[in-house]
């Protein structure tokens, strides 16, 4: 085990904005705590907040409905999964490595490819609809 | 700091909106409608500068605010101008390539430099088309 030490934690929550912004706020300082600088903390918050504006937007079409958010510290790498039962991803949902010039719907999965080391999109385990997202970003030593 | 705070400052050199605190789903149409109404604004010629030395944190729906913003102003000829992000705003208006097509400055007493020089610009300009 190293410093950062080893752990996990879930949340449920709903896609409501104020709720939204506890929960980012919540997460961030859950990283600050198992370890990460400052600039990684606002990484990991921001991804967090387009993760959820994400599923507020396009699972529950700018509604409220149910999240999942599973928090976990493994040694240095801080992940965060979040999984919603809403409307499916139509295509294969993919994190954007470059933008175009008119692009700023996708500027939130971008944001979250580039703050993050490791992204990946899958079905979600909630329901038989939702989509998941897990991110995780390695804490510096 | 307070969650979130947008108003605008009517200086001699152009409208100041400040913004502080955290731009997000609650508080992106404050900032919208701030935005909009000083962008769209035919009261000043020339730029539209947005302070944002006391921003916090900023998520995609508040950098659409200013891309639309800049579009209103450019509809207007008139130049929206992003000064003093804090080094963690910075990296993400670079990220989406705001800081492409958007000037950002140190400091609103650095737009009246950038004014002076445009003006000169402008001076030679008409002096060569003459």
């Amino acid at each position: 085990m190293s410093e950062h030490g080893s752990w996990i934690f879930t949340i449920q929550l709903e896609t409501d904005p104020h709720v939204i912004r506890a929960v980012r706020k919540v997460i961030a300082a859950t990283a600050r705590i198992g370890g990460a600088r400052d600039v990684d903390a606002r990484c990991i918050e921001l991804s967090v907040g387009e993760a959820l504006a994400n599923a507020r937007f396009h699972a529950y079409q700018n509604g409220v409905g149910p999240i999942e958010a599973t928090v976990k510290l493994d040694g240095g790498m801080f992940s965060v999964l979040i999984q919603n039962d809403g409307k499916p991803v139509t295509s294969g949902a993919r994190v954007p490595d470059v933008l175009g010039t008119t692009e700023s719907l996708n500027w939130g999965l971008h944001l979250i490819g580039r703050m993050m080391d490791q992204v990946e999109i899958t079905r979600s385990t909630l329901g038989d609809h939702g989509t998941a997202i897990r991110m995780s970003k390695r804490l510096a030593a | 700091m307070p969650i979130f705070r947008c108003w605008v400052e009517d200086s001699p050199l152009a409208p100041i909106v400040h913004v502080q605190g955290d731009v997000d789903l609650l508080t992106a149409p404050e900032f919208r409608a701030c935005m909009r109404s000083t962008a769209s604004s035919t009261t000043h010629n020339g730029y539209v500068v947005v302070d944002l030395s006391e921003l916090e944190y900023i998520d995609g729906g508040g950098l659409r605010v200013l891309e639309e913003g800049a579009a209103l102003c450019e509809q207007g000829s008139r130049e929206l101008v992003l000064v003093a992000p804090p080094p963690h705003i910075e990296r993400i208006l670079e990220l989406v390539q705001l800081t492409d097509h958007l000037p950002v400055l140190n400091s609103v007493e650095a737009l009246s430099g950038r004014a002076q020089l445009n003006g000169d610009q402008a001076d030679r300009s008409g002096f060569d088309t003459s």
